[in-house]
């Protein structure tokens, strides 16, 4: 899915949220503060690539359970992998699936070298109970997670609604979706406004943004078989392109407006322009 | 506006019934699966998935087909619109070219104005109609064949010129009909005066007739009738002259003898009455013309009657038998020829010598007596002296003949067929002429200034009357029996009528009245002139002879000149027509909009598409 020299790069970059938060600390930033007194906030059970120092070893010879104590200057950053796996994200050529599964893990292997908690969340599989990953190590977990996810799910906005409803602790929300779903734009201002950091990569392919339609067809969505008959004529077509425009403008608006990012890909970009070029330029990753 | 063919318009019910349902029927659609279809418009809201009909919504292109389909039925249904002028794919102009069309009520005269129609109307008819011109007259020709050269047609038309003889008006219609023939969409065009006798025999099948008056007045008085008989060393000369009219015309009538005026008297002659009138002349006078002026008569040509004489007797033929058609019919064609029948010889022409009456006397099939005439034929008939009856053949078969006889010359004899002939035995002083194998079977002989002629079958038994060599052997015989006198005889016929005469030369000149010369060459010294269509006095020369003929109108059907508003042609009457009424058809323009519609059509669709 992504090559070692494309790791490599990757792994000199961090995420760079917007808003500043008080009293957080990165990841990284713990390993580096010894002997600082720090006040206990929380236990919490220990995952694979937490750092066994704060093993608390008297619950563990008790319990025999592995629990990790959690202080106040501790609280990593929670990244949301937000992939669209709807049917619509097998439409075109190349499928953009692939585009957004490259992206997830080039993304979510940024947030892992960072330190940052990576929340990895089927949109159209929703599970109110995700096991973060933290680690450079848990990467694989990423991509063994990404490579069993198939595109064929749907209620995107529905899933998405869900997530917010779920109310998880506020970061950043890395959304990777064709967001075509009509109720799409309201499941994105709830998430806009719950207070997330929100980076919406718009995936389209040339099936939405150039699609070679004519005659009389009777159009079924891929998702939910809804047919609509149409005579593809030049004037339904110039009809499609303005309501894509505008339905592409009132996305971006709403990640404006909450102070996001919205960056519309094509499905045939490369990862590492998206990655190293488009998204340093907006400023959502940097260099550590 | 009406159409040839308007049941066609009726198909347009189904057409429009079957492209309605074609837009009625919902439209089979591919299925494609896309990302999303909210992004696509609204086009058909209200379609079930599973319904086979849709309802009717109104629809640019429906209309344009529908507008297309009617224009095109329309086109089909051969729509015509009433216009002016003549107008059709074929037509031919049938021009009276008689006598009476040179009346001059219409200036110049009928003709002319006939000959400006047809001009209008060829200039009316489009590049690719045909047409043809035939003109009337005794002989009617084919002036102009079919064709799309109007220019041509226009020039041969101007060159034409009425005649003075009458019209032969079936013939003429007959063969306009036949050059129509098979053509669509065809039309006749008689342009006359109707001063022509009914037509019996006529049909002008699928084609259009149109009769197109001309004339106006009916002021005419014209003589109909001349007639010479000898009375001794005198002539008696009788005209007759008829007023046309519906008033009372007054002229003069002027008698000229020999290009000097003999008499002259003023003349009131009431409407619709015959004046006849009489005149003895010396028996020496060469040239009679009788003339009638009248500043009110609109037509010449029938006003001047002439007469042309030698002042001798005129061939006088008895024909003694129960009638031979064919005889007498090839006697006739003779000018100056009188031809009496009876049953036997009269007594006064019985006797030996040659001062009787008669120039000859012809036995046919008759036993013949001893008669006074200058010339004796035997038909089927011997009289036991010039030749002797001994038996009887049948079929005999010509095996020879004497081709350079005068009699003979040009007479073919080689397929006649005859049934039964006399064997006979001629005199020694008879020539054999004609033979087969076991008899003479024509013979000639000259006695005591008597001619004799013998032909050995009846020409009823035969088919030599049938031949064309038939006429010519009974004017060589005539000839032969009267001499060269019958040269230095002048004739008097009537317009149109064919006259054949045996020349002595083999070249000839002709003089006509309108002092136009023919230099005629005659390798057979047979004359058959036709072109009598002028009245006057002809002159005809070969080698040192000369003689003269007179032809005259005498045709009351022409000298009738009042405007026809109707004709009766094989039983039917064709009233003329007051106004040029034509129909155009409109097909192509029709089909010209339909083409534009359906350009139209594919316009919006391709823009729709």
């Amino acid at each position: 899915m992504l090559d070692a020299q494309l790791l490599t790069r990757l792994e000199r970059l961090r995420l760079n949220p917007r808003k500043v938060r008080t009293g957080l600390l990165r990841g990284e930033r713990l390993s580096k503060r010894k002997g600082i007194s720090i006040e206990f906030a929380d236990f919490r059970p220990y995952a694979i690539g937490d750092d066994t120092r704060h093993l608390d070893w008297k619950i563990l010879a008790r319990l025999d359970r592995p629990i990790v104590k959690t202080y106040r200057d501790e609280t990593e950053l929670p990244v949301y992998l937000l992939l669209d796996a709807s049917a619509s994200m097998q439409f075109g050529n190349p499928p953009k699936w692939q585009l957004a599964q490259q992206l997830a893990a080039a993304l979510g292997y940024i947030a892992l070298c960072g330190g940052d908690a990576l929340f990895p969340i089927a949109l159209t599989h929703y599970e109110s109970h995700i096991t973060p990953l933290r680690g450079r190590a848990m990467f694989f977990r990423l991509l063994s997670w990404l490579k069993g996810l198939q595109p064929n799910g749907k209620g995107l906005a529905n899933g998405l609604r869900q997530f917010v409803r779920a109310d998880a602790p506020k970061g950043m929300a890395l959304l990777l979706s064709d967001g075509l779903d009509a109720e799409f734009p309201d499941a994105l201002q709830q998430l806009t406004t719950r207070g997330y950091e929100v980076l919406f990569v718009h995936v389209l392919s040339n099936a939405e943004l150039e699609p070679s339609l004519e005659g009389d067809l009777k159009l079924l969505d891929c998702e939910t078989d809804e047919p609509m008959e149409i005579t593809a004529t030049v004037s339904v077509m110039r009809e499609y392109h303005r309501n894509l425009d505008e339905f592409c403008a009132q996305l971006e608006d709403l990640c404006r407006r909450a102070g996001g990012w919205r960056l519309q890909v094509r499905s045939d970009a490369s990862v590492s322009d998206i990655i190293f070029r488009q998204l340093r330029r907006l400023g959502v990753v940097g260099l550590r | 506006m009406l159409l040839q063919v308007p049941f066609l318009l009726f198909w347009f019910v189904p057409v429009a019934a079957f492209i309605i349902i074609l837009y009625l029927l919902k439209i089979r659609r591919r299925p494609v699966r896309v990302p999303a279809i909210f992004l696509f418009p609204h086009i058909t809201t209200d379609v079930r998935a599973n319904a086979l009909w849709q309802r009717l919504r109104f629809n640019w292109l429906m209309i344009l087909q529908l507008i297309a389909v009617l224009l095109l039925l329309m086109a089909l249904a051969r729509p015509m619109i009433k216009g002016h002028g003549i107008a059709g794919q074929t037509v031919v102009f049938v021009l009276d070219a008689s006598a009476s069309m040179k009346a001059s009520d219409v200036k110049p005269d009928r003709f002319a104005e006939a000959k400006r129609r047809i001009q209008r109307w060829l200039n009316d008819l489009s590049a690719r109609d045909h047409a043809a011109l035939i003109a009337v007259s005794t002989e009617p020709k084919v002036i102009a064949p079919l064709s799309t050269d109007h220019k041509r047609l226009m020039d041969t038309l101007e060159r034409l010129r009425a005649t003075d003889g009458p019209s032969d008006l079936g013939t003429a219609l007959r063969l306009a009909v036949a050059l129509v023939e098979n053509r669509p969409n065809a039309q006749i065009v008689l342009i006359s005066d109707g001063a022509f006798p009914e037509v019996a025999d006529f049909s002008h099948g699928k084609a259009q007739f149109t009769y197109e008056a001309v004339g106006r007045s009916d002021e005419n008085a014209g003589i109909v009738t001349m007639d010479a008989q000898r009375r001794g060393n005198r002539i008696l000369l009788f005209v007759a002259l008829r007023n046309f009219s519906k008033r009372t015309m007054k002229g003069v009538l002027n008698w000229f003898a020999d290009g000097q005026l003999v008499n002259a008297h003023e003349l009131s002659l009431p409407a619709q009455k015959v004046y006849g009138e009489t005149l003895m002349l010396p028996a020496s006078v060469r040239q009679v013309a009788v003339k009638w002026e009248c500043s009110d008569d609109v037509l010449g040509v029938d006003n001047t009657t002439y007469w042309v004489g030698s002042g001798r007797q005129p061939v006088r033929v008895l024909i003694v038998g129960s009638g031979n058609f064919f005889l007498e019919r090839a006697l006739a064609l003779e000018p100056e020829t009188l031809v009496d029948k009876a049953t036997e010889v009269p007594e006064t022409e019985r006797g030996a010598g040659t001062d009787g009456s008669y120039d000859v006397i012809i036995f046919d099939g008759t036993k013949p007596v001893p008669v006074k005439a200058k010339s004796v034929w035997l038909i089927g008939a011997t009289d036991g002296n010039f030749v002797r009856h001994i038996g009887k053949v049948n079929q005999p078969t010509v095996m020879s003949w004497e081709r350079d006889h005068p009699v003979l010359r040009f007479v073919d004899l080689a397929a006649t067929l005859i049934d039964k002939a006399l064997k006979v035995q001629v005199t020694d002083w008879a020539q054999v002429i004609a033979e087969s194998k076991e008899t003479p079977l024509m013979a000639v002989g000259e006695r005591a200034n008597k001619r004799w002629l013998f032909v050995g079958f009846n020409l009823l038994d035969s088919d030599f009357p049938l031949k064309v060599g038939f006429p010519i052997f009974v004017a060589n015989a005539l000839l032969w029996s009267i001499g060269e006198r019958r040269w230095q005889q002048g004739f008097t016929l009537k317009a149109g009528t064919a006259v054949s005469l045996t020349l002595p030369t083999k070249t000839a000149t002709l003089q006509r009245p309108d002092a136009l010369t023919l230099r005629l060459n005659l390798p057979d010294q047979l004359l058959v002139l036709r072109e009598t269509n002028t009245v006057g006095v002809y002159e005809l020369r070969s080698g040192d002879l000369q003689t003269q003929f007179a032809v005259n109108l005498l045709n009351a059907d022409e000298s009738d000149i009042a405007p026809k508003p109707s004709i009766t042609l094989g039983g039917r009457v064709y009233a003329a027509q007051t106004k040029n009424i034509s129909w155009r058809e409109l097909w192509r323009l029709v089909l010209l909009l339909a083409l534009i519609i359906l350009a139209i059509e594919w316009l919006v669709y391709v823009r729709q598409s």
